[in-house]
């Protein structure tokens, strides 16, 4: 496993930390839904239980009011039937009070006609009971003593006579100054036949009512309170409650301990009046809200309930940590559960993906890195046994291709073997040049040589001085023109033992899209011995031509001796056979006819003395002052005979100047002869030679002669200065010993001139010729 | 009776001095310079025998034969042909194009005249 814990790309890790990631998510999630969801029902439900223990507290307290309000109706009632039996009330009363069980907490009643203060004069008095030390029921007489104090106000006295029959009024608390206990008083209205008479009242002590919301306070962990209707606390909380704040609906609260001792709750910290402390219930009979506290407490929550038959309003405040934590708890106890199945969970996940996932992954990894083998995977028809297979199938491929590969590239090396052929690879960005063991080879490297890495520069050091320029320039141009695809070129080099060596080098160029030269490949042939064996078959090749051309020119040689001899012979037999018979002139025009063929042998004779001479080096020119187209025109009346034989027209050109220059006459003379005859040979009868002569600026002597019979055919506009050739075209048609052309460049170029032929499709052929003047 | 009619056919003037000589007084001749000449005369009379050079411009003797030897009306025409190439080999190759006869310049009279007597008779 710590394998793919160590490699940061690991899938499996990676999967693994998803999962763990889905899953604390989910955690995270399902924790904040349930605290989300829970917390407000479990307040509620703390609420409600609050609630109805507080009721239970109310329910207490109605009751302690009931029995003091009933009594003090009925003793209004009794009051109402005889007021003025004094002393059958003083017995009946105490009686009354006694006989409801819970006379306890009744401290003291009376009977108070109007007005209630003591006055000699009238004849009505107050009847009082309170209990004495004992706690028995007493009358006590002295109110109506004038030296008595009368601290009853007459708040509680006054309201009553408004009330009908069966309705009391009930004072506001107060400590009475004899048993310092709380204490509030109910009136009744006492109503004769004859009208208002007085007001009957009993005291309550509070005591139980405040120690009920004590213990309820306690039962619900915090503190209770009851306050009066003008505000004033009657039973108070714990002093170290000294001031709280209200965060809910804007009222702040301020509990302030009075120096009478009592309390008073505070809308508003301003208002030391303290009189609209009880709009804190609102129009609500309860009410919650919550506070925060600068003491220890901490948060708290307060609940208000109105009373509203006495205007009281009894309050408990609870911290928030009571109701809070049985929901932390709870919470707390759901979260350990979460997490205890998460990690459950992941642990099962882990475990799956280190059974399913892992050990058959590493198992096909580990079977990869052995390189020739095959994998095998002991499940069938899962992904990873697809993987295997699939990757099998491709092994196969690659090994077959790979065989290929081998073979194909055993195959190219056979043959680079067989070529004798060696490979080279060019980097054109590094300018560095590579090639393989048979180049090395190929250039006959020594071993230091042959481990420079950047053959290049060794090239240029071996390749043959001559060569180097073109080589060189011919590849920088090869490369830089995006059109050239191979560059191929044959130098020589020079080995160190100063042989020569014939290199072929050729390169297939590879060029961006942009065609640019990124690299060459290609092959070096050794071509020496093929050099060697072009030059000797050459050489020989030559040898054979020139023993056809002499066979030929022998051949010609034949004909052309024939001809003249077939004249001499024949016309010798007829004279020899008539010399007896024939006339006188006939025999003497056998001889001219011998004459003729005679001199024609001779010239033949002259021709190939001539052309010897040449050839020989052995020619001598007699140059003199000599007139270019006096020597035309000598030419043109010897040939006289032939212009008029094929009716060719001859037109003459001549400069506007002289043509005169400084050469042998006779020789020029015979190449202007030479010329004209090939002319009218060639030409078309009727046609016209053209001769053009003029003596330029750059002091030569120029001379053209132009026909309008067949042009020379490109390919042999060279050869046909050749000695023994003739023009191909007409083959057949032409006698002559092909010797004149061919003489005629040795003379013009004896003098330092030119000769060539211009093959013209539209103006038949044209030979010119240039001479330098002097 | 009437003589034989022969066309002598070479550019060389004294060729054809010669050939009159020899033979002007048994037959009758006429002479043309060239092969195109030759045909253009066979056209307008048919000799009974044609002497022909090789070597010659315009036409070739060669040309000539072979084009005589091709017509119809002039196959049979009896063409022996007179040339100063000598070899074995260009006479086969006047043999070749259908001439009757190739005899090499300079010729022996006796053998020309021989021949002569032997395709017009």
């Amino acid at each position: 496993m710590s394998n793919y814990l160590k490699n940061k790309n690991s899938i499996l890790l990676k999967l693994a930390l998803a999962i763990s990631l889905c899953f604390i998510s989910a955690f995270v999630v399902s924790n904040y839904l349930v605290t989300t969801a829970v917390t407000p029902l479990l307040s509620t439900a703390t609420d409600e239980s609050t609630i109805k223990s507080s009721y239970e507290v109310i329910g207490q307290i109605h009751q302690e009011l009931n029995i003091a309000k009933t009594l003090a109706i009925s003793i209004a009632n009794i009051a109402s039937t005889i007021p003025r039996k004094r002393e059958v009330l003083q017995t009946l009363l105490p009686k009354i009070i006694t006989a409801q069980g819970i006379q306890k907490n009744i401290t003291g009643g009376g009977i108070w006609p109007e007005p209630f203060k003591f006055d000699k004069k009238q004849e009505k008095s107050s009847l009082f009971w309170g209990r004495n030390k004992q706690g028995i029921f007493v009358p006590f007489d002295g109110y109506n003593k004038p030296s008595s104090p009368a601290y009853h106000n007459e708040d509680w006295y006054r309201p009553v006579k408004e009330l009908p029959r069966d309705q009391v009024n009930w004072s506001k608390s107060y400590i009475d100054p004899y048993t310092k206990q709380h204490m509030v008083t109910v009136s009744a209205p006492i109503w004769l036949d004859s009208g208002y008479y007085g007001v009957s009242t009993i005291d309550l002590n509070l005591d139980n009512i405040i120690t009920s919301i004590e213990s309820n306070a306690q039962k619900l962990g915090g503190h209770g309170f009851l306050v009066d209707s003008d505000g004033r606390f009657i039973s108070s909380p714990n002093t170290k409650f000294g001031h709280y704040e209200l965060d809910n609906n804007s009222i702040s609260l301020q509990i302030l301990k009075q120096n009478t001792g009592t309390f008073i709750l505070q809308k508003n910290i301003s208002d030391d009046r303290g009189t609209n402390s009880l709009a804190l219930a609102g129009n609500k009979s309860i009410r919650f809200f919550d506070i925060n506290t600068e003491n220890t407490e901490g948060d708290s929550r307060v609940l208000l309930i109105h009373m509203p038959s006495i205007q009281w309003t009894i309050g408990f405040i609870t911290p928030k940590t009571v109701f809070t934590n049985p929901i932390n708890s709870f919470l707390r106890e759901a979260a350990t559960y979460q997490i205890l199945t998460l990690i459950l969970f992941l642990g099962l996940i882990f475990f799956a993906l280190e059974k399913l996932i892992r050990k058959p992954f590493f198992s096909l990894i580990n079977q990869l890195k052995d390189d020739d083998k095959l994998l095998s995977y002991s499940k069938t028809g899962d992904e990873l046994a697809m993987l295997a297979v699939l990757f099998n199938r491709r092994h196969a491929q690659i090994q077959e291709s790979k065989d290929q590969l081998y073979e194909y590239t055993d195959m190219l090396q056979r043959a680079l073997d067989s070529a004798h052929a060696g490979t080279l690879h060019f980097d054109v960005a590094n300018d560095r040049l590579q090639w393989d063991e048979r180049s090395n080879n190929i250039f006959d490297l020594n071993s230091q040589q042959q481990d420079i890495d950047n053959k290049f520069d060794l090239l240029e050091e071996m390749i043959h001085p001559d060569d180097l320029y073109k080589v060189t320039s011919k590849f920088k141009n090869s490369l830089d023109d995006k059109s050239i695809l191979d560059y191929q070129e044959e130098y020589r080099i020079r080995l160190a033992d100063k042989s020569i060596r014939w290199i072929q080098g050729s390169l297939r160029i590879l060029r961006n899209k942009q065609g640019k030269a990124i690299s060459c490949s290609g092959l070096h042939f050794d071509l020496t011995e093929k050099k060697l064996s072009e030059s000797s078959i050459y050489d020989k090749e030559m040898a054979e031509e020139s023993n056809r051309l002499k066979s030929e020119f022998l051949a010609n040689m034949s004909h052309e001796l024939r001809t003249p001899m077939h004249g001499i012979l024949s016309f010798a037999n007829f004279g020899i056979k008539k010399s007896e018979t024939a006339s006188r002139e006939k025999l003497l025009q056998y001889f001219l006819y011998i004459q003729t063929s005679g001199n024609r042998l001779l010239a033949l004779l002259n021709d190939l003395l001539d052309l010897s001479k040449v050839e020989a080096g052995k020619l001598i020119l007699n140059k003199q002052k000599s007139d270019l187209n006096t020597i035309i025109q000598t030419c043109c009346n010897e040939q006289q005979q032939h212009l008029a034989d094929s009716s060719v027209t001859l037109e003459l050109n001549k400069s506007s100047g002289t043509c005169t220059g400084n050469f042998d006459p006779t020789r020029i003379g015979q190449v202007i002869c030479n010329l004209l005859s090939n002319a009218i040979k060639f030409g078309l009868p009727n046609g016209t030679i053209n001769i053009t002569t003029n003596l330029n600026d750059l002091g030569q002597l120029t001379f053209s002669i132009n026909n309008d019979g067949q042009p020379i055919p490109t390919a042999e506009i060279e050869t046909i200065f050749d000695p023994f050739i003739q023009s191909s075209k007409p083959p057949s048609d032409i006698t002559g010993t092909g010797l004149g052309l061919a003489i005629s460049r040795e003379f013009i170029e004896a003098h330092g001139g030119k000769i060539w032929a211009e093959a013209n499709i539209q103006t038949g052929a044209t030979f010119k010729f240039i001479l330098p003047a002097k | 009776m009437e003589k034989p009619y022969i066309l002598a056919v070479d550019d060389e003037e004294l060729n054809l001095i010669i050939l009159e000589e020899l033979l002007v007084d048994k037959y009758e001749l006429s002479f043309v310079k060239n092969g195109r000449c030759c045909l253009e005369s066979v056209k307008e009379r048919v000799p009974d025998l044609i002497l022909m050079d090789v070597n010659m411009p315009i036409m070739d003797g060669l040309e000539a034969c072979s084009r005589l030897k091709k017509q119809q009306s002039t196959t049979n025409l009896p063409i022996i042909m007179l040339s100063a190439l000598a070899s074995d080999a260009e006479s086969q190759y006047g043999l070749n194009v259908g001439a009757d006869a190739y005899i090499s310049k300079p010729f022996d009279e006796i053998q020309l005249l021989d021949a002569l007597h032997f395709y017009l008779n």
